[in-house]
């Protein structure tokens, strides 16, 4: 139960002060999102939240709401470790002893948060002449991807030593992260008799700042037996943005995506964050496709050590021993942009089941599969409220195997209020997990 | 109270369910939130890390400093080092130019006065004035033809001579008055008598006769007034006239008998007059200043300095003076000139100007007017009145003063004789530094030799004398003193010589033939003390005058060590002690918790060397030491001819656990602490000669805990 609190904490933490410190630079998803979301019967799980049936009074309405949610997930690291990373917390043996056992030879880790008001409507004749939903939303948003080789985790959290004259490859490791704040505009319209196709599409425009990225094409790094030399190979392309100033407001990038979606009575396709981020010419990037042989510092004479050239070993040396280069440059940078596809069928009456797969290219392992059946409480014709369960089971993406669940309850047709988390195993096994998220709601519809 | 807290309860009540619900979220979170340390800056964990740290690979010149080795023909090294037991410098003790303030006292040489001319005219209706009944009838006879009868013992009044628009008073020291008779009346003059005198104290200035002037002719003579004081109104008299008269001439009254004097050459030493514009000061003067050492300089190039030439004036007439410093030559020969107005002096008081010169670059020629003097400098002073019309008073115990200040110079250079000087020196001490970490142990060389070299950058002989020398190591106490052939003996030493200077070197070799030098060094001293008379010009001035100093040029007694690296070390134990810090760690600090450091030597010197680090405390509190296992890094291996055929590879291990890390922070200095014996072996066992291509090849690693800090 101490875990489900900590996540609490997160995600209230998230909501409050948009930061979660993880080594200062408080990251950032781009969660996945549909278009909107007006219906008073929806779940929603996150990241996948895909598009439901929307609530079709027939006549205009307005609905005004916040939301929030925070995930961590990964396929090695588990939850009480990667809690101990987000809370700046003193990461013991145990904790490190515990994840080191689950890596794979390409391992993942993501953590995302994000907040927002949204403002909705129904309107016959707004920008189209027919019905159509339109969707007024403000986000701040952060993310933190990793994709990462199992020597990557061990020399980080176990030091060199672990792989004394052995090599440990890092390489097609992967690494990036950013806060943004996202301004969106939907709109989403309905075809045919019974409207039963649907077409929604949203353009956000995003200002971020604290970026950073790295990818390591390949490196390798021995440690001779006895520490009398490293020998490193590398090649690696790494950004930080614009670190002059960072006031609350700075904004170090700009940039624009796109969602869309398009769904039938049983079928959902999906596209989200199809856009990229501009980042100024005050980003500095560093390359670097070199190898270093390091055998010590030299001086001059070891019993009575000069500590000039110790003092005089800073960063600029590094770089330039290391055959790094750098440049003050701007930076395009794609979104980490999802496709999905759900289907949407009853496997008996009242218990609906959406299932469908979705894929990142970045940072996802795998395809991530779900099912999703759910179940209505209460509903009558002549009682406007209602509650509503569902569970979700899940496989890939960055994360392993999960079972979530969520919960929506209506009241009057006017106020809703939904929670959910995508892992409920994180809170009962903690260390056998390694991902979960939560996700809060609340809407009110006039 | 009460009813603010009913208030907000019913307010609270009255509320529906659900604001109710996100009210106590609200509440326990922020309750949850309080309830949080504080936020640390990023998480934080322990990784071993394992890595070379430091590597240095060291000849004999990384142990020693390249600058004290000397790569011998077969590539065996000496030690050499030069140690400074003496320092002379010239412009700091030995030529100094002494600040010279210098008051001249310049007398008016001539006071003159410009020549006067009085004409004055006796015509005969005056005379007639004065002759009665009988110049009646002359007067009557005017214009007539007639007889003037004689005329004896005629005398006229006092007829005054104003010449106060000249002076009103002078003294002469010098001064004439030619008087011209002339006769214009119609009968000759057989004898007159004339007269002047100072109309005020009745003085005679003048008085002479005339005798048997013809009409028509003039008889001159020149009276002298040297020593007269001449008033501005003075008398003219005729106090006798006589004439025998004349028959048939022609009667005219305003015939007459002109009387003419001309004052000239007149030279007072005291007037009260208008003086025309002349000369009253033309003067070289020459200045000579003296120097502590005896030096006798005929030339220096200044440095730095300066002259002040102040003139001062007694005269109360407005003067101008020209002023001119010869001696002084700037780089482009112009020297130093000066031309000025002097205001009159004051009734009783004195005028003066003033003028600073910089002399920074100046040459100082010192050998006077005529070249042949030292020490000396002149100058040149016209003082002139000019011509104002007024009447002022002028003697000649009126006076102009020049004060000349010579200040603060410092020569770049000088030339000439510098002077015999006798510095007597010590007993005094000079530190030893090459054996200065040495704390015990013992060390035998094959050969030791030592010159005693003096570094001569003055252009002048000397001599030395050197008494006494002890090795003195003040760990163990012992001292040796130097047993050598020219102990106390004078040692010449050269002059060097100029264009360009090249100082001379004069060595006088210690060795073991003639000393027992090599004691003296095995005595491992920390200083030397010594005893020694330093002579300049000790023949005195042998150079005739040309020795020279420059600001730079300095004498230096050294001592030169030559040590050939053929050595026996025992226990050779240095020690040194360094700053130390391992960095105080706050929480939340990086740091390295504990870990083993691992020194690895490859050992290509024939010596043996124990190593150990103590650690103290800001109060040199004994904390720690480094090694707690073995410490040596052994020697490398000799073959037959003693020579290190084959390096050794020693590994020294350091485990520091975290409380010796805790330790080692409270550390601020570290005592290194090195024991040297050289390697012997069946075939070697007496001195070990060291080559340059000996190396010692060092590294440490470690394999430490590093904390991450938060």
């Amino acid at each position: 139960m101490i875990y489900f609190r900590q996540l609490i904490w997160l995600i209230v933490h998230s909501l409050i002060f948009s930061k979660i410190g993880f080594s200062q630079v408080v990251d950032l998803p781009f969660q996945v999102s549909h278009v909107f979301t007006p219906s008073a019967s929806q779940f929603d799980f996150e990241p996948l939240a895909f598009h439901e049936l929307i609530f079709d009074s027939g006549k205009p309405w307005h609905q005004f709401g916040v939301l929030g949610s925070a995930m961590v997930s990964s396929n090695s690291v588990t939850y009480p470790f990667s809690l101990a990373l987000l809370r700046n917390e003193f990461v013991d043996q145990d904790l490190k002893d515990e994840s080191s056992e689950k890596l794979n030879e390409k391992n993942a880790f993501e953590f995302n948060y994000r907040a927002g008001v949204f403002y909705q409507f129904y309107s016959d004749s707004f920008l189209f002449r027919r019905p159509a939903f339109y969707l007024f939303e403000v986000r701040t948003a952060g993310l933190q991807q990793i994709r990462f080789t199992d020597d990557v985790f061990n020399t980080i959290f176990y030091g060199n030593a672990y792989y004394a004259g052995e090599e440990a490859d890092y390489s097609k490791s992967r690494y990036q992260t950013w806060v943004n704040s996202q301004f969106r505009f939907g709109a989403q319209t309905f075809f045919g008799k019974e409207k039963k196709l649907k077409i929604g599409t949203a353009l956000s425009f995003l200002a971020a700042r604290t970026g950073r990225s790295a990818d390591i094409h390949s490196a390798t790094l021995f440690t001779e037996e006895n520490g009398e030399y490293i020998d490193a190979d590398y090649g690696f392309d790494a950004f930080i943005s614009d670190s002059s100033n960072h006031g609350r407001t700075q904004i170090d990038a700009w940039g624009t995506s796109l969602d869309f979606f398009i769904s039938t009575k049983h079928f959902v396709i999906k596209v989200n964050d199809l856009g990229f981020l501009s980042w100024n010419s005050r980003s500095r990037s560093y390359t670097a496709d070199s190898s270093i042989l390091f055998e010590g510092l030299e001086t001059e004479n070891l019993f009575s050590p000069d500590n000039s050239s110790l003092i005089n070993y800073n960063v600029d040396t590094l770089l330039s021993e290391t055959g790094t280069h750098t440049n003050l440059e701007s930076k395009m940078m794609i979104l980490p942009m999802r496709f999905s596809f759900a289907w949407h069928f009853h496997v008996m009456s009242g218990i609906p089941v959406y299932a469908g797969i979705s894929y990142r290219p970045f940072p996802d392992l795998l395809p991530y599969f779900f099912v999703r059946p759910q179940y209505t409480f209460w509903k009558s014709k002549n009682h406007p409220s209602f509650a509503r369960m569902a569970c979700l089971i899940s496989y890939g993406g960055t994360a392993n195997f999960q079972f979530g669940a969520s919960a929506i309850i209506n009241v009057e047709n006017r106020w809703t209020f939904s929670a959910g988390s995508e892992n409920l195993l994180a809170f009962a096994v903690p260390h056998s997990s390694t991902s979960t998220s939560l996700f809060l709601r609340t809407s009110v519809l006039f | 109270m009460g009813q603010t807290g009913n208030f907000t309860t019913n307010r609270f009540h009255r509320l529906s369910n659900r604001y109710r619900i996100f009210l106590s979220l609200i509440l326990v979170a922020t309750t949850f939130l309080s309830c949080k340390k504080k936020l640390e800056d990023s998480p934080s964990w322990e990784a071993v890390i394992l890595a070379p740290l430091l590597q240095s690979t060291l000849t004999i010149d990384d142990l020693l400093g390249d600058s004290l080795i000397e790569v011998n023909a077969d590539n065996s090294l000496s030690l050499v080092y030069s140690n400074p037991v003496y320092h002379f410098s010239f412009t700091e003790e030995g030529l100094q130019i002494p600040d010279t303030i210098i008051k001249k006292s310049l007398s008016l040489t001539t006071l003159e006065l410009a020549d006067q001319i009085v004409v004055y005219p006796f015509s005969l209706g005056q005379m007639c004035q004065q002759l009665g009944f009988v110049g009646q009838l002359i007067i009557a006879a005017n214009g007539t033809v007639a007889t003037i009868l004689p005329i004896s013992d005629f005398t006229t009044g006092d007829n005054p001579i104003d010449a106060t628009q000249f002076f009103e008073t002078a003294t002469l020291e010098q001064g004439f008055i030619d008087v011209t008779i002339t006769d214009s009346l119609p009968v000759p003059i057989s004898n007159l008598v004339f007269q002047i005198r100072n109309a005020i104290n009745q003085e005679v200035l003048a008085q002479d006769t005339f005798i048997d002037i013809l009409p028509g002719t003039s008889q001159s003579k020149t009276i002298d007034v040297s020593g007269k004081t001449v008033e501005g109104t003075m008398l003219a008299k005729i106090i006798d006239l006589d004439s025998p008269g004349g028959s048939n001439v022609l009667i005219d009254t305003s015939d007459a008998i002109i009387l003419e004097m001309i004052a000239h050459d007149m030279v007072v030493s005291s007037a009260t007059a208008v003086f025309p514009a002349q000369d009253l000061i033309n003067q070289q003067e020459e200045v000579k200043f003296f120097t502590d050492g005896g030096a006798e300089l005929n030339l220096i190039i200044v440095k730095s300095g300066s002259l002040i030439v102040t003139v001062l004036s007694t005269i109360e007439e407005q003067s101008h003076f020209d002023f001119a410093f010869p001696s002084a030559t700037d780089p482009f020969g112009n020297s130093i000139q000066l031309s000025a107005d002097l205001p009159p002096a004051p009734a009783n008081g004195v005028s003066q100007y003033s003028k600073s010169f910089d002399l920074t670059g100046y040459s100082l020629d010192l050998t006077g007017i005529d070249g042949l003097k030292h020490n000396t400098y002149y100058s040149e002073l016209v003082a002139t009145t000019t011509y104002t019309g007024n009447v002022v008073t002028i003697s000649n115990t009126d006076s102009v003063f020049v004060l000349y200040q010579l200040l603060d110079v410092i020569p770049i250079y000088g030339e000439g004789y510098i002077g015999q000087q006798i510095f007597n020196i010590g007993p005094e001490s000079s530190v030893f530094q090459i054996f200065n970490h040495v704390k015990r142990g013992s060390l035998f060389l094959e050969d030791v030799s030592m010159d005693l070299s003096i570094h001569n950058g003055v252009g002048v002989q000397g001599r030395i004398n050197l008494y006494n020398l002890t090795s003195i190591n003040s760990k163990t106490g012992n001292q040796v003193a130097l047993q050598w052939d020219q102990l106390g003996a004078p040692l010449a030493i050269a002059a060097a010589t100029d264009n360009p200077l090249t100082p001379a070197l004069t060595e006088f070799q210690l060795n073991g033939s003639n000393s027992n030098i090599k004691s003296l060094v095995e005595n491992l001293p920390d200083q030397f003390s010594y005893a020694l008379d330093l002579f300049i010009n000790p023949y005195g001035n042998s150079s005739n005058y040309t020795d020279f100093v420059y600001d730079y040029s300095e004498l230096d007694v050294n001592l030169d060590l030559r040590v050939p690296l053929s050595l026996i070390a025992n226990d050779l134990t240095l020690i040194d002690t360094l700053d130390f810090s391992f960095g105080s760690a706050e929480p939340g600090d990086a740091i390295i918790r504990d870990g083993i450091f691992t020194l690895i030597a490859d050992n290509g010197f024939p010596l043996s060397t124990y190593i150990q680090l103590y650690f103290y405390d800001d109060d040199f509190s004994f904390i720690d030491s480094l090694f707690t296992g073995a410490n040596l890094v052994a020697s490398g291996l000799l073959n037959d001819q003693c020579l290190v055929e084959t390096t050794q590879r020693s590994v020294l291990n350091i485990a520091i656990p975290e409380d010796r890390m805790s330790n080692l922070r409270r550390a601020s200095r570290a005592v290194v602490c090195a024991s040297f014996s050289t390697a012997s072996s069946s075939d070697c066992n007496s001195f070990i000669s060291i080559y340059d291509y000996y190396q010692l090849y060092t590294k440490l690693t470690g394999k430490f805990t590093y904390y991450t800090g938060y």
